[in-house]
């Protein structure tokens, strides 16, 4: 007599929800990776903007008549995000100060909706020669 | 007596794991989506972020590298609508091999109807005062407004009407609002400003 073989096929359903909460979890990963890329690209976004309007503002200073002193402002409507701090003393060198050259320390800052981030640089600035001076 | 079988699913089962997969793979497909969507998006952004730096630092070292005479119309630092000219006699970087040695005229242009940021250069001509014949070459698209603005040490002023000379500019900003959804930068709006040459 042939005896017939019991076969168990098939998965049951504790198998396929284990499946699917590994899958969950791969999907759940793949979003938070997705998720740091988009903020890394903002951050680098953000970064650039910030890097153009220093650029921008020590433009200004370098050919304007600069002034001693601690200021702070914007950069208008188009970059509501962004605020910028400016300290300008005389350059000195062993506490004697040197005509004519400025120390700048220029901090641009920015938030976004996750956080605040800011742009420090220090340079040395002549003053502009005046028209006198330049003929 | 035949023994009992237990293979397969029972219905209750079997809607459930469809049900489960259903939503798991919405999930996972839209996922997939915004992925490609935003690698797309990344690949297109770092492209126009490179050519907007690489404007900028060829603007910069022209600029600063531009030969202005007040006296001689053929070197006046000309601004306009949406252009700058000037002369020099700096190597030229683009064209090199295609552009005569000597006096240069570039021109930086806005095309708005293409919405586009070019560069022309050519041999400095009296003749006409402007460039001979040009080389010109598009650096940066999907720009909606672009303006040039110039600092007379105090204040921000736009550069607009036909091409004149601007002499009394210390500095110079160049402001570019791209098209939506095509800005390499946080806001639509980039603005960066350059030193004139003393």
């Amino acid at each position: 007599m042939l005896k017939r073989l019991s076969m168990k096929s098939g998965v049951t359903l504790l198998e396929v929800l284990v499946a699917m909460g590994i899958v969950a979890l791969v999907v759940g990963a793949t979003s938070q990776g997705t998720a740091f890329l988009s903020r890394k690209l903002v951050e680098g976004r953000l970064a650039q903007t910030a890097r153009a309007l220093a650029q921008q503002k020590l433009a200004e200073l370098e050919a304007s008549t600069l002034v001693k002193g601690n200021f702070a402002g914007d950069f208008g409507d188009d970059f509501p995000r962004f605020t910028y701090r400016l300290a300008v003393d005389s350059a000195n060198s062993r506490d004697v100060s040197i005509p004519g050259l400025f120390d700048v320390r220029l901090t641009v800052e920015w938030n976004d909706s996750y956080a605040t981030d800011s742009l420090g640089l220090e340079t040395f600035l002549a003053e502009y020669p005046s028209d006198a001076e330049t003929e | 007596m035949m023994p009992k079988r237990n293979n397969g699913f029972t219905f209750v089962e079997l809607i459930l794991a469809v049900s489960l997969s259903a939503f798991l793979l919405t999930i996972a497909g839209g996922f997939l989506f915004n992925m490609t969507e935003f690698s797309a998006r990344a690949i297109a952004d770092s492209l126009t972020s490179r050519q907007l730096e690489f404007c900028i630092e060829t603007l910069r070292k022209e600029i600063q590298e531009s030969r202005t005479d007040g006296t001689d119309p053929l070197y006046a630092f000309l601004g306009g609508d949406g252009t700058i000219s000037f002369a020099t006699s700096r190597t030229e970087i683009i064209a090199r091999s295609e552009v005569p040695r000597g006096y240069l005229r570039i021109e930086w242009h806005f095309d708005e109807a293409r919405g586009t940021l070019g560069r022309s250069v050519g041999a400095l001509s009296r003749s006409d005062g402007r460039a001979g014949k040009t080389h010109s070459i598009e650096l940066l698209k999907n720009i909606e407004r672009l303006s040039f603005w110039r600092y007379d040490g105090k204040k921000w002023f736009p550069i607009t009407g036909s091409p004149t000379s601007i002499p009394d500019a210390v500095a110079l900003k160049l402001e570019i609002t791209f098209r939506s959804d095509a800005s390499p930068v946080s806001q639509q709006t980039f603005s960066t400003a350059f030193v004139m040459p003393r």
